[in-house]
């Protein structure tokens, strides 16, 4: 149903779009790296060179008085680093593919993204792969997202028969910190 | 030959009257003159004489005459003729005595040879009973001489049954002991096995944890050689080869799980089984012991009746013996018998209604 209508959305693309460009979706003076991962149900895919490193799933303590979507804090090389539970962020609900997809045996992992200096985890529920993408197969996204996803989503792209939405971590870190 | 007998007598009486006449006349002739007187008292004497003589003659024949028919009598008891007559001897004198006594004598002896005529014929019919009885006896015996040696020789068969029962038994007691102690070592190996397929699944667990984090080595590896540029491209190429290799060994660790799983099923089954053969085993064996038993109990209860069935035997044999012996006695006491019924027909007595005896009177 989602496959449809974004099948859909891509056509009118292909009609409308004429003010999107492959270099506006991500940082055009290098090759864009993607890291693709899988939260809710949802793939995602993000400029590879904001990830610091990935980790292994460990404890995370909770903080009291923190905002909804901080999951709490993990020690990392000594240091504390805030946990964003993305999935509230952008008002994700999981999707019953997902429930079903649970039984499979995933390795979750936690992102470590370092951005303007700010460190913050972030819980994948599965890494796919890290790669270089042809800009050529970047398109505009105008599907309308669930919740607050819309704002952060940048392009779209189809790799092995699925639907990558492409977002910026920037934003949603300079909009986490501004909350 | 007794009216000879009366003759000689009276020609003998006739000789001494005429001597002693012939004397008396020559005493008379001698004395005649002297003694005319004493002649009369002579013809007295004389006459008185002759009296005596006439006399002594009558009262002779009497007596001859009764003698002779008890002597006829006498004869006649002497071969056997017993039959009651009238003896017509009623005198007081001595041989009236001899008559009435004879003629007890002849009353007692025909009742006597009359009671043991009929003793005879009852003890004759009484032995020919006993002899049909003892042949009888004679012919029971033998059948159940029969019978008891088929009783015998099943009770044989039996006993012979009640041994192969007992080896069988004793067979089926050792396959039991035998299933039931390879039973056990099937248990104990496939414990074995299942403390192993653990400890396959702990090292599957150690091996499960470097692929992941071998994964995860590979994946910040390509994250590295992403931040170095074109120069790292090499580099996250390998990476993402390193991740593949961890992803298929997690792929064999999921499909060993699967197996081990499998295996783990399989040898708990088995342990069921196991454990349900020996449960089997241990009933055979108890059901074994139990056969053991009772078949001894039937063993011995057939030896006890075999026992028996010979003293029964020797017994039935001892009294086809005795009917024997008593069928010999009874023939011969019946010969006997008839012997004595022919010896006593002999006499003849007027209950037997035998032919008379014609009295001489």
């Amino acid at each position: 149903m989602k496959d449809t209508r974004r099948a859909e959305n891509r056509r009118g693309e292909k009609e409308s779009s004429s003010d999107w460009t492959p270099e506006s979706a991500v940082d055009a003076d290098e090759y864009p790296v993607m890291l693709c991962f899988s939260l809710k149900g949802i793939w995602f895919a993000m400029d590879a060179r904001t990830a610091a490193e990935i980790v292994g799933l460990q404890k995370v303590t909770a903080v009291p008085g923190a905002a909804p979507y901080i999951q709490g804090v993990i020690s990392l090389h000594g240091r504390a680093v805030a946990v964003l539970d993305l999935g509230r962020f952008l008002g994700l609900a999981m999707s019953p593919t997902e429930v079903d997809a649970g039984n499979q045996e995933k390795a979750p992992r936690i992102l470590v993204l370092h951005i303007d200096g700010m460190t913050v985890g972030v819980i994948a529920d599965e890494v796919d792969r890290i790669f270089e993408l042809e800009p050529e197969q970047l398109r505009a996204s105008q599907v309308h997202h669930e919740g607050r996803l819309g704002e952060f989503v940048s392009a779209e792209f189809d790799i092995d028969d699925r639907i990558v939405t492409v977002i910026d971590p920037r934003k949603i870190i300079k909009i986490a910190r501004v909350m | 030959m007794l009216g000879g007998k009366q003759m000689s007598i009276r020609t003998k009486l006739v000789f001494l009257n005429g001597s002693m006449l012939l004397v008396l006349m020559a005493v008379l002739l001698l004395f005649q003159v002297y003694m005319v007187e004493f002649l009369l008292v002579l013809a007295i004497a004389g006459s008185v004489f002759i009296a005596g003589v006439a006399g002594s003659y009558v009262i002779g024949t009497l007596i001859t005459n009764r003698i002779a028919l008890l002597t006829t009598i006498t004869k006649n008891i002497a071969e056997g003729d017993l039959q009651q007559r009238q003896l017509d001897i009623n005198t007081r004198d001595e041989v009236g005595q001899m008559a009435e006594v004879l003629a007890d004598m002849l009353t007692n002896l025909g009742s006597m040879v009359g009671q043991i005529t009929e003793t005879a014929l009852s003890v004759n019919s009484a032995s020919s009973e006993i002899l049909a009885a003892s042949k009888r006896q004679e012919h029971n015996s033998a059948e159940q001489a029969s019978a008891v040696e088929e009783i015998q020789r099943t009770m044989e068969s039996l006993l012979a049954s009640s041994r192969q029962i007992a080896e069988s038994t004793q067979a089926v007691f050792a396959n039991a002991e035998k299933t039931l102690s390879n039973n056990r070592l099937i248990a104990e190996r496939i414990e074995n096995l299942n403390a192993q397929t653990q400890r396959i699944t702990e090292i599957l667990e150690a091996i499960k944890d470097i692929a992941d984090k071998s994964d995860l080595l590979a994946l910040n590896a390509s994250l590295e050689g992403t931040k170095a540029g074109e120069a790292g491209r090499g580099f996250s190429l390998v990476a993402a080869e390193m991740r593949r290799l961890a992803e298929d060994v997690m792929g064999s660790v999921k499909h060993i799980k699967q197996l081990v799983g499998d295996i783990r099923d399989s040898s708990h089954a088995s342990v069921m089984a196991a454990e349900e053969g020996m449960k089997l085993s241990q009933h055979t064996t108890d059901s074994a012991r139990q056969i053991s038993l009772i078949t001894q109990q039937q063993q011995s209860g057939t030896e006890q009746v075999t026992q028996s069935m010979d003293e029964i035997s020797e017994l039935l044999r001892q009294s086809v013996v005795g009917s024997k012996e008593s069928t010999e006695a009874s023939e011969e006491l019946m010969k006997l018998s008839e012997r004595l019924r022919y010896l006593v027909f002999n006499f003849k007595v007027e209950s037997l209604g035998e032919t008379q005896v014609e009295s001489q009177l």
